[in-house]
């Protein structure tokens, strides 16, 4: 494309069809968010001043987080007050085409995997479930009770005592593996797609628990009462080994925009 | 427990969603109107919105690894 170009079109997601009673958010720096309406969906896009957001000021900020974290909040903003709507699929980042007609052309490429995606988040919103460990003295070990408190005997009483606290230690860390595997099971069970990410580190995620489940739930939105008094059971089950559960959401389906079994050619993931 | 209601997107902690656009979202195959390797910079510097500089590499929340449940 021409980087003279005045305007880009920049698409943040993909509903049904073009509904006029949706009620439509700002979008990225200011701009309006209309529907873009083609063959069995509509995208919701914005008109972007290409000297602002266009692809040379991607290049130019690619490194930048500050601009990054501005695109990325008005981009997430403009979903989510959608998915409080209607169903959504979100579009990744950088969403930027060059005119209405080359996006048109290109959603109508992929016609067939944009509308299963579609059918795949129709009816639903993202869950976020993370579990985090609040209280390394959970159940189970209570078993350095008195015996510790008493001062080592000799070098090898010291030693065996080092062993079997070690033991203990391991033995409650597989009690609760165990049971954040059960926390899972249980959520993927009351839910109708589950994903598994990777723990976010604790000088990301600003938090000093340990995170030991990241999860998400792509749930059915009349059932969402049903999932949070099932993640509350959850959380019963969890806290006496001193483990909260924290739940997120409604999302807009982040996690569940790869087709089951096919992933797109651009997919980096 | 804790129910975080994210509909107010001040209430949106930034890992959380950083974490879910950098994995996130279909591909439409347009976009890629910057080129493979422009995008692949775009994900180092939305991670770059998380991470202390000095240490990014080490503290990176990658996405490719599926199921690592461990605890």
């Amino acid at each position: 494309m021409s980087e003279r170009e005045t305007c880009v079109i920049h698409a943040y997601g993909l509903v049904d069809r073009a509904y006029s009673s949706l009620s439509m958010p700002t979008g990225i720096g200011g701009a309006p968010v209309t529907l873009l309406p083609v063959d069995g969906f509509a995208a919701l896009v914005s008109e972007l001043d290409a000297e602002s957001y266009g692809p040379g000021m991607w290049r130019a900020h690619a490194e930048d987080p500050r601009w990054l974290e501005h695109v990325a909040r008005e981009h997430h903003e403009v979903l989510q007050a959608i998915v409080q709507q209607t169903d959504v699929l979100p579009l990744r980042l950088p969403g930027i085409h060059e005119s209405p007609a080359r996006l048109e052309q290109v959603l109508d490429e992929q016609r067939a995997d944009l509308t299963e995606g579609l059918a795949h988040v129709r009816g639903h919103v993202e869950l976020g479930g993370q579990i985090f460990l609040v209280d390394r003295r959970g159940a189970g070990s209570e078993a350095q009770g008195s015996d510790a408190q008493q001062r080592p005997r000799s070098g090898r009483d010291y030693l065996r005592r080092r062993s079997a606290e070690a033991e203990d230690r391991e033995q409650a860390r597989l009690r609760r593996q165990a049971k954040v595997l059960d926390a899972h099971e249980a959520m993927a069970h009351g839910s109708t797609r589950a994903v598994v990410n990777p723990p976010q580190d604790a000088a990301l995620s600003g938090r000093e628990e340990p995170m030991l489940l990241n999860a998400a739930y792509l749930v059915p939105r009349y059932d969402l009462e049903g999932f949070i008094a099932l993640a509350e059971q959850v959380q019963d089950d969890l806290a006496p080994h001193g483990m909260v559960l924290e739940v997120t959401g409604p999302w807009p389906p982040y996690n569940f925009t790869d087709l089951p079994e096919r992933v797109s050619a651009g997919d980096t993931r | 427990m804790t129910v975080h209601d994210v509909g107010m997107h001040e209430d949106v902690a930034l890992v959380d969603l950083i974490d879910r656009l950098i994995g996130g979202g279909v591909v439409v195959t347009g976009d890629l109107v910057l080129g493979i390797a422009d995008v692949d910079l775009v994900y180092l510097g939305l991670r770059l919105v998380l991470a202390p500089a000095h240490d990014v590499e080490q503290t990176i929340v990658l996405r490719q690894s599926r199921s690592p449940l461990e605890a």
